[in-house]
This record gives C-alpha cells, sequence and structure tokens, in this order.
C-alpha cells in the first residue's frame, strides 16, 4: 500500500467555502499523483462539524458535485478530530477493492463565532458527563494537564517550550495558519488564561482548510511512499470514564498494534506527527507512543531534542498549534507532512535522511486514536 | 451559477477555477434568461424563510443548465425570467450616489452603496482623510469577501476633495457632523454643481430638514435618509419629509433604501424623528435613575438587556454614543417640544462638563 499522491490548502482563515476548499485539496492531490481523477475507485470525505458549523452535511454528495458524471462509491467519515486518519483507516481497508483511492478533509471554522465553536467542539465530549458540567475542550486537556503535572512536575514551562517549537517551525512551512506569525516566549508566557493551566497559546487555532491524499494497492512512482502500518483503537468518551488520566489508552493500544504491523520500535522513527490540539497532548503523545517513558517528555522537550534539528523531530509542519487545526482536514494534514519529509521535499524544515514517519491523531480526549506508520528507504 | 471547462466542457455549480480531468480553465458561464420548467409553493415557515407562502422555481437557461429560485411572487410554466444578477451586480438600476462627510457614517454609506452595485463618489474636504475612510470599507470588507469581489467593489468607489466630481451624481447624501451652517453651505455649493435632477438628502439625526432645505434653491429636492451606526449591520433607515420634500424625492429615498436592502420608515420633520425622540427620553431616564443612587451602572443595564430584551444596557449604549452627543440631542428635543421631560437630567449636564462624555474620553457611566 502506498500513498501515491498529497495536496492542501493553506490554513488559516480563509474566504473559500467548504466546497471550494475540498475541491482545492483534490485538485492538489491529483496534480502531485501520477493518478489521474478517471483512475480512482472511491472516495472517503472526513469532517467533523459541517453540519452545526457551515448546515452542510451529506458531504459525499457534495464531492460527488465536485467529481462531475463519475458518480463514484463516496463515503463521509466522522471521529471527532481524528476524521482525517480515520477516513484513511478505512481506506487502507477497502484497497482490497479498489485500485486507487482519494482520501479528502476538510473543515470550515471561521464562519461560526468563537462561543458557537466552542459549543460545536464540546460535541467530541459526552454530552452529560461533559457537555452539561461545561466542560469545554480546553477544560478536557487543561485537567489532564494538571494531573500530568501534579503526578511527574511537569510546568507550564514546558509547555510553553512545546508550542515555541511549534511556532518556529510554522514559520518554515508556508501553508501554516501562522506561518507570517513572530512568536516570543514572554507572548506565549503571558497569554491569557483559558481553562488553567492552559493559556491561548497553549491552544491550536481555528482553521479553515483541507487535506486530500491518494493511496493505491501497487507503486506508481519513485516519489511513493509505503504505508506499513495502520491502527485505530477507542475508548470511553469521556475522561471520568476512566481511571487513567495522565495517558490515553487508545494511543497507546493503536500505536503497539501500528509497530508490530510495520514491524519497527519506536526507536526507529525519524519523525513524528503529533496530535498538539493543546501543547500538553504532544507531550502525552510521546509517552503513550512509547518515544519516551511516562513523565520523561519533559526533559525532551528540555533538551531540544523534538526540534528539527533534534534526534526526535516532532511536529515540524508546526503541528496543530501552529500549522493550523481545520479538524477534519488535520489528520491527511499530518500524512502530507510525513510524506513530504520522507520524500525530501519538505525544503527548509527537511529533517536530514528521515525514513520511517508516524502520524498520531486524536479524537476528543482520546476517544479515538488513529496511528498510521509510513516509510520511504533508500 | 455554472461553471464550464474550457478544455472536455464538464460543468460545475461550484468556482472550482481549473478542471480536475484536464488541467483546463473552469469559466463562468453566463446566462441571460431562464425558463420556468417547475415550480412548488411552499406554505410552511422554516429558519431563514419565516415569511410564507412562498414559491421555489426550477429554471432552465438557454444552455440547459438548472437552477432553484426563491421567488415571492407566483409564475406559470413556460415563463421566460430575467436571469438573477450577480452577488456583485446585484442593482436595479445604475445609480451614482455622492457621499459629503467620510466619517463613520458616511464611510458607511458609502460601503454598502458600493456593494449594492452603485459607482460612489466619496467627498471630503481633505482627501486624506476621504483615503483613510476608503481603508476603513477595505478592511470591513476583507472580513467576509474575497479579494477579486472586494476588488471589484472598492473599484466602484471614487475619492475626491472637490464637491463638483458630482455634478452627475443622481444622489448626493449629505453625512457631515451635526451643524447647520456648515451643512447649509455644502447645500449651497452642491445646488450649484449638480445636475437640475439630483436628489439631495441629509443623514442629520437631529437638525430640522425644513431649515435645513432653504439652502436649495428648490427645497423640495431635499429629504431626509437617517441611516444607523453601524451602517451595513442595521436595518433601518427613516426617510423624513420636510414641509417642502416633493414625492418625487420620498419616492426615490424609498427606492435606495429597499435596494440597499434596508427597512424604511417615514415621518415628518420634527425633532428627533422616531428613534431619537424615544431613545434620548429613555436614556435621560436611565441616567436619572442612576443619579438617585439606588442602582449600580452594571444593575441597570442588566435590568434593560434581561427584562426588555434589548442587546445593549442604556448607560454603556450613552457611554458608546458619547455623552456630549446625548446631552446636544436633548437640547434640540427640548428646544422644540419645549417639554420638560426632553430636559437633560442633572448628572448628564454634570459629567459632559466634567469632560467625562463615555467611551471616547475614556471614562462615562463605565471606566474605559
Amino acid at each position: 500500500m502506498y500513498v501515491t499522491g498529497i495536496g492542501r490548502t493553506k490554513f488559516g482563515v480563509l474566504t473559500e467555502t467548504m466546497p471550494e476548499l475540498i475541491y482545492q485539496a483534490m485538485y492538489n492531490a491529483i496534480n502531485d499523483s501520477p493518478i489521474a481523477i478517471e483512475e480512482i475507485g472511491a472516495v472517503y470525505v472526513s469532517n467533523f462539524l459541517g453540519g452545526p458549523s457551515e448546515k452542510q452535511l451529506h458531504l459525499n454528495s457534495v464531492v460527488s458535485s465536485l467529481l462531475p458524471e463519475l458518480r463514484l462509491p463516496i463515503i463521509r467519515v466522522e471521529t471527532a478530530c481524528a476524521s482525517g486518519s480515520s477516513a484513511l483507516f478505512q481506506a487502507i481497508i477497502a484497497l482490497s477493492r479498489f485500485e486507487n483511492i482519494l482520501i479528502v478533509g476538510v473543515e470550515k471554522m471561521s464562519n461560526a463565532t468563537t462561543e458557537e465553536s466552542s459549543q460545536n467542539l464540546g460535541m467530541a465530549g459526552d454530552r452529560t458527563a461533559d457537555q452539561m458540567q461545561g466542560l469545554i475542550f480546553p477544560a478536557h486537556y487543561a485537567l489532564v494537564a494538571q494531573q500530568h503535572m501534579q503526578e511527574y512536575g511537569t510546568t507550564h514551562e514546558d509547555l510553553e517550550l512545546v508550542s515555541f517549537k511549534n511556532h518556529c517551525n510554522s514559520r518554515l512551512n508556508p501553508l501554516a495558519h501562522f506561518s507570517h506569525k513572530d512568536v516570543s516566549r514572554e507572548m506565549i508566557k503571558n497569554a491569557a488564561v483559558i481553562a488553567s493551566p492552559l493559556n491561548l497559546f497553549d491552544c491550536s487555532p481555528m482553521s479553515d482548510g483541507a487535506a486530500a491524499v491518494v493511496i493505491s494497492k501497487n507503486k506508481k512512482s519513485d516519489r511513493d511512499v509505503t504505508i506499513t502500518g495502520s491502527a485505530l483503537a477507542t475508548d470511553h468518551i469521556s475522561l471520568s470514564h476512566r481511571k487513567e488520566h495522565t495517558s490515553l489508552e487508545a494511543a497507546k493500544v493503536a500505536s503497539r498494534e501500528a509497530y508490530e504491523l510495520a514491524g519497527i520500535t519506536p526507536g526507529d522513527l525519524d519523525i513524528v506527527e503529533a496530535h498538539d490540539c493543546f501543547t500538553i497532548n504532544e507531550l502525552v503523545a510521546m509517552e503513550d507512543l512509547g518515544i519516551c517513558k511516562p513523565g520523561e517528555s519533559k526533559d525532551w522537550v528540555r533538551e531540544e531534542r523534538t526540534a528539527i534539528k533534534g534526534d526526535m523531530p516532532i511536529n515540524t509542519d508546526g503541528g496543530l498549534k501552529a500549522d493550523g487545526h481545520p479538524i477534519g482536514a488535520t489528520g491527511l494534514a499530518q500524512v502530507f507532512e510525513v510524506a513530504t519529509q520522507l520524500r525530501g521535499e519538505a525544503g527548509k524544515r527537511q529533517v536530514d535522511g528521515a525514513e520511517i514517519g508516524l502520524t498520531h491523531n486524536i479524537g476528543g480526549v482520546g476517544g479515538t486514536a488513529v496511528i498510521h506508520i509510513l516509510e520511504r528507504r533508500s | 451559477m455554472v461553471y464550464e471547462c474550457e478544455g472536455c466542457h464538464k460543468h460545475w455549480y461550484y468556482d472550482v477555477k481549473k478542471c480536475i480531468f484536464c488541467q483546463g480553465d473552469v469559466k463562468e458561464v453566463e446566462s441571460s434568461k431562464s425558463t420556468v420548467r417547475g415550480f412548488t409553493r411552499i406554505e410552511i415557515p422554516s429558519p431563514g424563510h419565516t415569511r410564507v407562502p412562498y414559491c421555489d422555481l426550477l429554471l432552465e437557461d438557454e444552455y440547459g443548465n438548472f437552477e432553484i429560485r426563491k421567488s415571492f411572487s407566483d409564475h406559470e410554466l413556460g415563463e421566460l425570467i430575467e436571469a438573477e444578477p450577480k452577488e456583485s451586480k446585484k442593482v436595479a438600476k445604475s445609480r451614482t450616489v455622492g457621499i459629503v462627510g467620510t466619517g463613520i457614517m458616511g464611510s458607511g454609506i458609502a460601503q454598502i452603496c458600493a456593494q449594492t452595485g452603485y459607482h460612489v463618489i466619496m467627498i471630503d474636504r481633505h482627501e486624506d482623510i476621504a483615503r483613510k475612510a476608503l481603508t476603513r470599507i477595505d478592511k470591513a470588507l476583507s472580513k467576509t469577501l474575497k479579494e477579486e469581489l472586494k476588488q471589484e467593489i472598492l473599484g466602484r468607489i471614487k475619492i475626491t476633495a472637490n464637491l463638483y466630481e458630482s455634478e452627475h451624481a443622481d444622489l448626493m447624501i449629505e453625512a457631515l457632523t451635526e451643524d447647520m451652517e456648515l451643512k447649509k453651505e455644502v447645500f449651497r455649493e452642491l445646488d450649484n454643481e449638480c445636475n437640475v435632477d439630483t436628489i439631495f438628502a441629509s443623514n442629520t439625526s437631529s437638525l430640522s430638514l425644513t431649515e435645513l432645505s432653504q439652502a436649495l434653491k428648490d427645497p423640495g429636492r431635499l429629504v431626509g435618509l437617517h441611516f444607523f451606526n453601524p451602517v451595513p449591520r442595521m436595518k433601518l433607515v427613516e426617510i423624513i419629509r420636510s414641509k417642502h420634500t416633493s414625492d418625487a424625492a420620498v419616492e426615490y429615498a424609498k427606492e435606495v433604501a429597499f435596494e440597499l436592502d434596508k427597512t424604511p420608515v417615514f415621518t415628518g420633520d420634527a425633532p428627533g424623528f422616531i428613534v431619537n425622540r424615544l431613545l434620548l427620553v429613555f436614556l435621560n431616564e436611565a441616567m436619572d435613575k442612576h443619579a438617585d443612587g439606588t442602582s449600580t451602572a452594571e444593575d441597570i443595564d442588566k435590568a434593560v438587556t434581561l427584562g426588555l430584551n434589548h442587546p445593549m444596557g442604556p448607560l454603556a449604549l450613552s457611554d458608546l454614543i458619547g455623552l456630549d452627543v446625548c446631552k446636544a440631542i436633548l437640547d434640540v428635543l427640548y428646544e422644540g417640544y419645549k417639554d420638560p421631560k426632553y430636559k437633560p437630567c442633572k448628572t448628564l449636564c454634570e459629567m459632559v462638563e466634567k469632560g467625562n462624555l463615555g467611551r471616547k474620553t475614556g471614562e462615562g457611566f463605565y471606566k474605559y
């Protein structure tokens, strides 16, 4: 199984409509790929909030409108913030039937007010256990951060280091939401508190954007990237339904399975795209993925081991924090970045000699976790 | 709207620009007329479509492409109807509107006129002030429009410092500060510069329109066209008839109000018209209530927002309007009606005297 084409739009506050964003990403992926649109056998489209935010559901048929006369089998996939990777996971299984599949993810968030978006994003939590208590999404992860700090002595300064690194990386990514924005340690430290201990710079932005990936059963060109691991695991939707609050069990389960499929260990990874919807989750991801032991992620960050020049670069595109988080597109944007790096096409943010990469995409506060492992060995 | 690939002739109903099949350019197919092929009359309301009944028509254009269009009038099968004008060209008639004064109100009016498709001439004594107003409009439009459409709209606005450039305007709207002599002076000049059939309008909120119309050789050409701040968002326009205003001028103002997607209400030339007469008595009363010391400013505002469902409390609103402006309007009302209920209350007079004018000075009923 191969990634044979990738494409995305810029992320940020954009004027394009949801269909226009979907089309741009599909066009770019087909353009990047040796496969013509007529050779695509099926399409998966991932999106989270098209219903409440844009009053647009039945997205599979919207995609059909964008591909006139093809009348392909198209299905929408929704698993909150993990929708993109979940669509890819489904598509990989469907390769048993189709030679080439297009996966496109999209989110249009800027038309809703911040309050509406807070409520809409809350739908990724349990209606009675979480939403009714006013547990907005930053608050879910604020509890994780608070627990992590209490258990391991992680500090807010460690979170600031994650935010700063990701903002620095996004300056090297022209498609990133914050590619234009210079951010200082002081700005991050002094930002307004959203849900203690998390402040504004611990949170990913509300972005518009789309990303698309073409996958194929057989190799099509030398730029292809091999998919060696694909796994999805789930868990109780509410943190309060679980006993463990400093890690996400679903991510541990899915990553273990993905490593087994790929026949690698965490030590083999050259780059990782981690789901830093909130800074704390990048630290939790490092521990759940087995990159470091529980409680040690803070030390890795302090030693700058996760920077582009470090020995375990994480979120070279800026991550969800600074590349942006157009929810339905996020998982596919992670695949876009890993494939770009493995192809050696990442320009100023290129990690030298990257051969094995992993994407870590989380829905809600770990109710869904999807892991993909991509390889391109020289 | 329909878009077609110049290479492989596939069709889209979205502005996709490039063809995913052949990489050809995808251009809009402009149709000029449509035939009614089907219709349904909708009898039950839904959010966004509360006025019933209405019809949804299935239309076919001359190239065989279909579209759905909402209409409040009945149509017959086979009936030919004009193509819906593009968003950017939605205009019943091509009008040229001159706007004198480029403050918040003037630039707001200029923005909606240009968005409606009118040609707009923005006039300010200092061209750099007009240029600033244009930047303000640019910023406001950037929030919701694509670059291309925004540039098209901005392209319809011309800025100048010369009143004589408005000679071909169909409508001149004056949006200067509330100064009778200044306004009269401008209208005298406009009377000389503009065509004989130009309609004159004033955005005054408190001055006598009848007196103002004396500046014109034919006072029948002046009508009151009172917009509300922020102009692009507020639906209301007060159309004011002075003692001399002609029916033609009122009719013209009404047509323009509808084209600008505003709802007009009509009133005679009496101080405060409708909105300000009611509002200022209300604000004055709120200030007086505050002065008796039994309720905090926060509580008075909370009572009005939650109890009367106003979007903003009277004291916060007074601070936003400016306490000097509030007092000036009350003075005009008091002078006009000679009724003590319009007399600015003691607190208001004291605060204006102290220079605490609300938001603009950093302190009014609240600190900013």
